[in-house]
């Protein structure tokens, strides 16, 4: 269910970001006709203008401020940066996966990768404790790529879309055989319902 | 029966956490303006791995940390940041490299640098600092110990550019609770929670995050190796005192 702040900011995105849009054309969008129903529109208005996500440009006239977080960046990335952060020490796998999100085996093929390009060392501790990794060569702040499993990845998927497609048209025949066998089975039963007849 | 795990991999965000975040977000909206951010608290409070979880998550950030070099070479501290900046071979002359960064955050303004551990550099480190957020607008977020505000403090220039200080505090009960929860996936009482917040040394208090989350380790695995599965409160005492064995002794 879509929360009504959400809404909200939905009618306040598709307004016109120079003109605005009045306190009472959001009320309408919302259905909201008598003065009760319209309480909990001002309040959220009143937090979107005090977080800053809209503006209030004269009485009852409001214009919507995209709000400027910037979009995480992709995982990858994340790792990276966070590898490069912790360069005066080491870091874990168990590190990425906590703080950039990612699965076991994610962290653990970038490493494994990073290792592989001397990028990073692995220090391997006694027991059953996890291996810690250490930067030694810092190559710069742009992230380092698995490219050979980004390829593997686009033909997998270059693939699998081939595939799809092949599935839709052999669907496509099947469908056509079935409409005309359809249609076979309707002139059958209609030459069996002419010679009893 | 079911051992209890400490399991490592999750990122528990106290309140600590979710006050830089709120800071981070007001500063973001004031792009434009070159100032001074500070996050500042004792040893152990979780202060760089809250600001390292941050730059890892939000693109356009730069970190990093001080090493004792920048304390006689400013030299040093501009070459590192040209580095963070993706300059390549930054020359050995301290007008190129000021230079270069102003340039590089011209060019993306929305970057915000983060410096850990300043409370260990003098007032002239602040000094380059204040003169590339008054320059290049791009806001700089200081991290250190206590004595970081009283250091910021006596240069007049640089406070009164100074957002508003994130102080992080020790974990209280309620956090205790809430981490052995989604740490450790176990249910603590309220008087357990209390043992193991009582982490005060002659060096730290009560709710210091490294030394409760390793009073949490001990906590599991003895209770792992009595085969209780729960923490009791005799086993979170052992806990407390085994996780403040080699504080105390300093």
């Amino acid at each position: 269910m879509v929360s009504f702040a959400a809404q909200v900011r939905a009618i306040l995105r598709r307004s016109a970001t120079d003109t605005g849009i009045t306190y009472e054309e959001i009320a309408r969008q919302l259905d909201l006709v008598s003065r009760d129903k319209k309480q909990p529109l001002y309040g959220t208005l009143r937090d979107f203008i005090r977080r800053g996500e809209c503006e209030r440009i004269s009485e009852g006239l409001v214009r919507y401020v995209p709000h400027n977080r910037p979009k995480a960046p992709p995982k990858t990335a994340c790792m990276w940066r966070l590898i490069r952060a912790n360069r005066n020490g080491t870091i874990t796998v168990e590190d990425l996966m906590a703080l950039c999100t990612v699965a076991e085996a994610t962290a653990r093929e970038y490493l494994r990768l990073l290792t592989k390009h001397g990028i990073v060392r692995r220090i391997d501790r006694p027991g059953n404790q996890l291996s810690k990794y250490q930067l030694i060569n810092d190559p710069g702040p742009e992230p380092v790529r698995n490219d050979v499993n980004a390829a593997k990845l686009r033909r997998l998927r270059a693939a699998r879309k081939k595939a799809l497609k092949q599935i839709q048209v052999a669907q496509g025949a099947i469908d056509d055989v079935n409409a005309a066998l359809d249609k076979a089975r309707c002139a059958v039963a209609n030459m069996g319902d002419d010679r009893n007849t | 029966m079911g051992q209890l795990a400490f399991n490592k991999s999750v990122y528990v965000q106290t309140a600590n956490t979710r006050n830089l975040v709120l800071m981070m977000d007001d500063l973001r909206m004031d792009v434009g303006e070159g100032r001074f951010a500070c996050v500042y608290g004792g040893a152990g409070l979780g202060k760089s791995q809250a600001v390292k979880w941050y730059h890892a998550n939000n693109a356009h950030s730069i970190y990093i940390e001080s090493t004792d070099i920048w304390r006689t070479s400013t030299l040093e501290f501009l070459k590192d940041l040209c580095r963070e900046l993706g300059i390549e071979k930054p020359k050995r002359n301290r007008g190129w490299c000021f230079r270069a960064i102003v340039e590089a955050l011209y060019e993306n303004p929305e970057t915000i640098l983060f410096i850990d551990e300043v409370d260990r550099l003098g007032n002239g480190f602040l000094e380059i600092v204040r003169d590339i957020t008054r320059i290049s607008l791009c806001p700089v977020v200081l991290i250190g110990e206590p004595r970081l505000i009283s250091i910021m403090q006596t240069n007049e220039r640089v406070w009164t550019r100074t957002f508003e200080p994130v102080r992080f505090v020790p974990m209280k009960e309620s956090d205790v609770i809430i981490y052995a929860k989604e740490a450790a996936g176990v249910d603590i009482s309220v008087e357990v929670a209390g043992i193991l917040h009582q982490t005060r040394t002659k060096k730290t208090a009560n709710g210091n995050f490294r030394l409760v989350k390793r009073a949490l380790l001990y906590a599991i695995a003895y209770a792992n190796a009595a085969g209780s599965e729960t923490i009791t409160e005799k086993i979170a005492q052992t806990a407390v005192k085994s996780a403040i064995k080699w504080a105390t002794k300093r």
